[in-house]
């Protein structure tokens, strides 16, 4: 037996009358179109403009069959419209690059990690950048570690390279 | 040919023809999905909707609210004077681009 929920979307004053199941896959899709746009400004607005057309086509199934919908009117609705694809706006406006954030790595780390942290940033090995900050600190005579020391309190920490390019590749994504 | 390689090609592409599509006019997003439904640009709204906004943030095109008689409100889009210096500066940008694939072509026929 299936209970009924009224949902309301945006642009329909009279709320939709629909199956607990077919409630749950409009939620579910909604949310996902949430989260392909949080990085879009005008995300409201295009959620809007989403459930308007939802409402009217759904409106449109409640003229020719049930009053109450069900996950199949939803279903076929929701395919009309296709997931949300926050690509096609993005491909067209690259975003800037050197989003790449600087982490410490504790994996592999000598002190706290600084090192290997530059290294994953800079695709660099580790080595060379650890012979770039011994060869600053003895040109500085020593005042170039307070760069090493800094780094150790303002830097988040990962554990491993690999989470800190899972890290980066969903910073890129 | 592999429809994958052409893939990015039509996504980058789908811009400029909805920029086409709506200099024709006032249009609202049905009118764009059947335009381009019968093409190779065959697109659904869950695609058109960020897109639109965000050509609508780059002052590209612009909207005004219509009423509806079978449902709520549409939003009909038109062209702004960015959106049709940019369209135009599209079309003669994919004419010389038209042109250098078929001269780069012709050159492996031997010249004299």
């Amino acid at each position: 037996m299936h209970r009924v929920i009224d949902i309301s979307l945006t642009g329909h004053a009279e709320p939709f009358r629909v199956h607990d199941d077919a409630f749950d896959l409009l939620h579910q899709y909604l949310d996902r179109a949430r989260t392909r746009l949080a990085d879009d400004p005008d995300h409201a607005e295009v959620i809007g403009d989403l459930e308007r057309s939802i409402g009217e086509k759904l409106a449109g199934r409640q003229r020719t069959g049930n009053a109450v919908l069900d996950a199949e009117d939803i279903t076929a609705v929701l395919e009309e419209i296709g997931a949300v694809d926050a690509g096609a706006a993005e491909l067209a406006a690259p975003r800037s690059r050197g989003r790449r954030r600087l982490y410490r790595i504790r994996d592999g780390q000598v002190w706290a990690g600084v090192c290997t942290g530059l290294a994953a940033y800079a695709e660099l090995d580790v080595k060379v950048v650890r012979w770039i900050f011994v060869g600053l600190a003895l040109v500085t005579v020593g005042l170039f570690m307070l760069v090493y020391v800094l780094a150790m309190f303002v830097l988040p920490v990962v554990s491993t390279r690999d989470e800190y390019e899972a890290l980066v590749a969903r910073d890129e994504a | 040919m592999d429809p994958a390689k052409l893939n990015a090609l039509r996504k980058g592409l789908l811009e400029f023809l909805i920029l086409a599509i709506v200099s024709s006019g006032k249009v609202y997003v049905a009118d764009i999905l059947r335009r381009l439904s019968t093409t190779d640009f065959a697109t659904q709204e869950g695609t058109l909707y960020p897109l639109l906004s965000k050509m609508r943030r780059e002052e590209l095109v612009d909207y005004e609210w219509q009423e509806s008689a079978s449902g709520p409100p549409r939003k009909y889009y038109r062209l702004t004077g960015t959106g049709a210096a940019q369209l135009a500066e599209f079309r003669a940008y994919w004419s010389s681009l038209t042109t250098l694939v078929d001269e780069l072509g012709k050159n492996n026929a031997p010249s004299d």
